[in-house]
């Protein structure tokens, strides 16, 4: 599907619940119904980010840098540049730095 | 949030596991857990390697990995439980951060078109009642399953072994829908699409795209129901492709678009990303650069050990049962040998019922431990076609392949 806008929305609840509003299927009969889910919100961007990281914020939530291995200034560089290259992140070049000493403080370890 | 649900899986976890030391997943019970209301937290072995324990809707406590978009990790136990993963276990792993939380399974539709004599459009009730149902078991595993584990460490998701799992998928031939749309002589290529979209219209809609051969293959389906029930949504309700014996990567979920290209897809998602070293190994040194790389395609054979936890302290003197899963890229499991001194002496397993040769195998056998002693177990599986693990891990930039002999190291007491 492409770029559908605002009612794709990820709606970020502030409880777990998942909603049925179709009637029960006793074993498996062949009824497709509305299926609604309300997820749980997702995890904040780590360690004071800088103004220009709420951009990663746009398609991520803060796991995906906390979760990673720690990287070196190199690497998180790669990614960043990745994010923008491949991904169209919307930072423009002298910003990179930026966002990648704040990575490096995150998660980040020596060359 | 249901706590006492939380403790019982907790619980079953630590009851699957031998008095479990360090892990495929340790149980540490603490405080908080990144942006999940869990009290509960795993640890797997690697560097960064807290998960909080949370539910998502339509699943039981899973290990989180990321939570924009939902990325969640199956707690080896499950695999101890049965040779199929039920659904409220079965990982979860999306690209873009719109992923929809409404599916009107009605009137959510599928569209094939592109280099077709007849574009169509099927509800999901329609495909089912139009074409000839088929079902099949088969394993679903991450392209980067096990990615936490390489070394050294790249980016990219870190998952443990836990993205991966094995359903009874029921659906239709992807090969029957084309035909009945007619197939242009130029076709060359089929292009999926699901109803995740990226938030940025400039970010590359997530899309994979199959040779003609091998989306015309007989065990290619839409799928409608695993194992006996609708997809969860976070599974891909209401349709997905199943690709047995393939990456994950080609299972698109919510899957409503099907276009058929007279070229090789160009978009980043399979002309990009996914792609492996154009080499048998599938691997690379750390500093190689400029290798010619292949998309990522059918898996490799692997097998795990799934009674008996890393660090595990086992009663010595009587025999120790030791079980597990087997699978690989579609050839089925022939053995799975066993060893409990680090490879230099291997034994035959007992392999259980074939689902098939696109699911696991289960297998076991036992050994007598001495007291005091220890032991490194090891399982190797070998498929029909001759394919084994590797004894050394491969290496490559994105975390793909891996498939070494995993060691499980106890002690007797």
């Amino acid at each position: 599907m492409q770029h559908t806008g605002k009612h794709l929305q990820y709606r970020l609840a502030s409880n777990i619940g998942c909603l049925f509003l179709a009637l029960p299927i006793p074993a498996f009969a062949l009824a497709f119904g509305i299926v609604a889910v309300k997820l749980p919100p997702a995890a904040e961007l780590p360690a004071q980010p800088p103004n220009v990281a709420q951009a990663c914020g746009i398609c991520h939530s803060g796991d995906y840098i906390a979760t990673q291995p720690p990287l070196t200034q190199q690497q998180w560089k790669s990614v960043a540049t990745a994010m923008i290259k491949h991904y169209g992140c919307p930072i423009s070049a002298q910003n990179i730095p930026i966002i990648v000493k704040w990575l490096v403080e995150t998660n980040g370890k020596n060359e | 949030m249901n706590r006492d649900k939380d403790k019982e899986a907790v619980d079953e976890s630590r009851r699957g596991f031998l008095r479990a030391g360090a892990v495929f997943g340790s149980l540490a019970l603490l405080r908080g857990g990144a942006g999940n209301a869990s009290a509960t937290t795993v640890r797997l072995p690697m560097a960064n390697g807290e998960r909080p324990l949370a539910r998502y809707p339509q699943k039981r406590a899973l290990l989180v990995l990321t939570s924009r978009p939902v990325q969640l990790e199956t707690p080896m136990a499950v695999f101890n439980q049965g040779v199929i993963t039920p659904n409220d276990a079965f990982f979860v792993r999306w690209h873009l951060a719109n992923v929809p939380t409404r599916i009107d399974g009605h009137r959510f539709t599928i569209r094939i078109h592109g280099r077709v004599k007849q574009p169509l459009e099927f509800t999901p009730a329609q495909l089912a009642n139009d074409f000839e149902p088929v079902e099949l078991t088969a394993v679903c595993q991450c392209s980067g399953n096990s990615r936490g584990l390489f070394e050294p460490r790249v980016a990219g998701g870190q998952w443990a072994n836990g993205a991966m799992g094995n359903a009874h998928w029921k659906g239709v031939r992807l090969r029957e829908v084309l035909d009945k749309a007619g197939l242009r002589a130029d076709a060359v290529q089929v292009r999926f699409n699901g109803a995740e979209a990226p938030p940025l219209p400039q970010t590359p809609d997530f899309m994979k795209s199959l040779d003609m051969e091998i989306a015309r293959s007989e065990d290619v389906l839409i799928a409608y129901a695993m194992n006996g029930a609708p997809l969860p949504l976070l599974n891909g309700y209401p349709l997905r492709l199943v690709v047995p014996g393939w990456y994950a990567t080609y299972w698109v979920k919510m899957l409503d678009e099907i276009e058929v290209l007279s070229h090789e897809d160009q978009n980043f998602w399979t002309a990009k990303a996914y792609r492996i070293p154009a080499n048998a190994c599938g691997c690379l040194k750390p500093d190689e650069e400029n290798v010619p790389l292949v998309p990522i395609n059918r898996m490799n054979v692997r097998s795990f050990i799934t009674n008996i936890a890393d660090g595990a302290q086992v009663p010595a003197g009587r025999e120790l049962k030791v079980r597990g899963i087997a699978f690989d890229g579609g050839f089925g499991i022939k053995r799975v040998l066993f060893s409990s001194d680090g490879g230099r002496h291997w034994i035959q397993t007992r392999l259980g019922k074939d689902h098939g040769q696109y699911s696991f195998r289960e297998w076991q056998t036992h050994f007598q431990p001495h007291k005091g002693r220890s032991y490194s177990l090891l399982a190797l599986a070998i498929n029909t076609i001759g394919e084994s693990q590797r004894f050394t891990p491969r290496w490559n930039p994105s975390g793909y392949l891996r498939n070494v002999v995993e060691t499980i190291k106890i002690s007797a007491v």
